[in-house]
């Protein structure tokens, strides 16, 4: 006694009970393969993080004079070119001496930033903070010919001591948002009460300063000082601007050779950068975590 | 008390003092030479009249800003620029999302490895990175040698020097960044909330997209902001992966600041890099702040 149309309604429902069984399959499936995907996306993403480093480090120890890979047999005598190849030490103590400099000149901004407003950053000075932070979002593209450009009405780049100076002060600017975040949640996460206590006792500012503020902030300025170095250290855009025959630092030098003679020599200098890299991010580590100090939680 | 309180006022009074005004004049007088004025004497260079290589004229115009937008040779240029930005955000996503869910959630005794690798690569020069992808990527390169090895290719596959090359060298320049952003908003999502859905009957597929996901989208679309801006301005590795064959703004203001030397074009562009990379992070935290 079934109707035309309750026969048809009847088998849409077997239908969409199948389609429903069906989806529900594929669902389980799908769950079932994510399981075994997810590892596989992370080992990759891991891998494509890491590998250019590899690359470049099996580069540096490759018989062959052209870079190539896989590396035929294994030698360390690229690394002896850096030491008589033109220029590359002078590059390598020019680099590291500006960012000395600029590390400590950050770290002494810094600090001097955070203790004047650190706890009352709401306060009326929090302007300088967000004007120190404003250099994470320029592009070093821009930062670069506008310096040039303006400071070029002075004559900077007439003489070497200017050009470092110069380009000393755009690596502070740039490197500053870094240290800063370090030091002042450093800072901040620091107890008022010990310096409460010290004053109370009757010590001045600058005694409770020097002996309490400061000892309690030392893994954060180092963790900051680390930061700093390393973005002076590495940064090769502005750099390349203020480049004079005198005034090569060591990113620029390995532009210079990348752009017209790639060899076993530049993988060598550039292994040993990375180590110098991966040397002060495990001190950074050692001193705060590298948890905290990217904003996670152990 | 009264004693605490006014050992405070000490250093309440040590703030005011003299020397911490000399200290915060210095700062900004620093700022403004090094900082402010640079970069506004540049954007005001953008609205004066280019002579010839050099030279430019002090007279206002709208030329620049004119040529940029209605020449097809420098639209071509900003739209390679922003199509390289898109895409290494979906790339940055895909392969990020999941390394950032697991540096935020898992406790797995493999996290200290991966944020190691993460932090390492973060600070790897990026000059280096640049090399190792050139050795990696080239015609007789690592991964060309793998695969024809393998027998999957009989010709070498054009990994550089195109589209293909620079994509993947600056999304794994941004990638580190990505992911130490949403990790940390991940992280920030309560873990009872994910129990709670899971008591509630949902499997974790749908616990995920019930709490984490929309939890931490607005990381996602900070994250992704910033790789869009981060990339759109880049230099290094659009320089040496795309091997001159495609143009980009940073790449050319390169040139016509050191080769053409034509000043005002140059900061015509740089303040539409700017506005833009600017314009994106601005407008998409405005909308994650408003419908999120």
């Amino acid at each position: 006694m079934t109707s035309q149309r309750e026969d048809v309604r009847i088998s849409a429902g077997i239908e969409f009970s199948r389609r429903a069984r069906l989806l529900r399959r594929i669902y389980k499936v799908l769950i079932a393969c994510w399981r075994f995907l997810y590892p596989i996306v992370l080992v990759f993403g891991c891998l494509y993080l890491i590998l250019p480093s590899i690359v470049v480090i099996l580069a540096s120890v490759s018989k062959t004079s052209y870079v190539t890979f896989p590396p035929q047999g294994v030698s360390f005598k690229w690394y002896g070119n850096f030491f008589t190849r033109e220029g590359l030490v002078q590059s390598f103590v020019l680099s590291a001496g500006l960012a000395l400099a600029v590390a400590f000149l950050a770290v002494a901004v810094s600090v001097i930033l955070s203790v004047l407003v650190g706890r009352r950053a709401r306060g009326v000075q929090s302007w300088a903070v967000t004007l120190a932070y404003l250099p994470l979002l320029l592009p070093t593209i821009v930062y670069g010919p506008a310096l040039l450009l303006w400071m070029s009405h002075f004559n900077i780049l007439d003489a070497f001591w200017s050009t470092m100076f110069t380009l000393g002060a755009a690596h502070l600017i740039l490197a500053l948002p870094f240290a800063l975040q370090s030091i002042m949640v450093g800072y901040d996460r620091l107890d008022p009460t010990y310096e409460e206590a010290a004053l109370v006792m009757g010590a001045r500012p600058p005694k409770v300063f020097h002996y309490i503020t400061l000892p309690l902030m030392m893994s954060t300025i180092i963790a900051g000082a680390t930061f700093s170095f390393l973005i002076s250290f590495d940064e090769p855009v502005v750099a390349l601007f203020f480049t004079r025959v005198d005034f090569i630092t060591l990113p620029v030098r390995i532009f210079q050779y990348l752009r017209y003679k790639p060899d076993p020599t530049i993988a060598a200098i550039a292994t040993i950068i990375t180590l110098i890299s991966m040397i002060l991010v495990v001190v950074a580590d050692r001193m705060v975590g590298l948890g905290r100090l990217m904003g996670l939680r152990r | 008390m009264s004693i605490v309180n006014q050992s405070l006022n000490m250093l309440g009074r040590f703030a005011k003092s003299r020397v911490t005004q000399i200290v915060w004049i210095l700062l900004l007088a620093f700022f403004l030479i090094f900082f402010i004025i640079p970069l506004g004497y540049f954007l005001l260079l953008s609205f004066f009249t280019f002579i010839q290589s050099g030279q430019y004229e002090v007279a206002f115009t709208l030329d620049n800003y004119r040529r940029l937008v209605s020449d097809n040779f420098y639209l071509r240029i900003l739209w390679s620029t922003f199509q390289l930005g898109i895409i290494s955000c979906i790339v940055c996503f895909i392969v990020g999302y999941p390394l950032a869910y697991f540096l935020g959630r898992s406790p797995s005794k493999w996290r200290n490895l991966v944020l190691g690798i993460v932090v390492a690569s973060l600070f790897t020069n990026l000059v280096v990175r640049t090399f190792g992808w050139i050795v990696t990527l080239s015609d007789n390169g690592l991964l060309n040698n793998m695969l024809m090895e393998i027998g999957l290719i009989n010709k070498p596959l054009q990994l550089i020097y195109n589209m293909t090359g620079v994509v993947i060298g600056e999304a794994q320049v941004e990638l580190p960044v990505f992911v130490m952003l949403v990790a940390g908003v991940i992280q920030m999502i309560d873990p009872d909330l994910e129990y709670a859905a899971r008591v509630m009957g949902a499997d974790n597929l749908q616990a995920f997209f019930a709490v984490v996901w929309p939890l931490s989208l607005r990381g996602i679309i900070g994250g992704l902001s910033l790789v869009f801006a981060l990339t759109i301005s880049s230099y290094i590795t659009p320089n040496f992966l795309a091997g001159g064959r495609i143009i980009y703004a940073s790449l050319f203001i390169n040139t016509l600041v050191t080769r053409t030397l034509n000043y005002p074009l140059a900061g015509a562009l740089s303040a539409i890099l700017l506005l833009s990379s600017l314009g994106v992070v601005g407008a998409l935290s405005w909308v994650s702040k408003k419908y999120l």
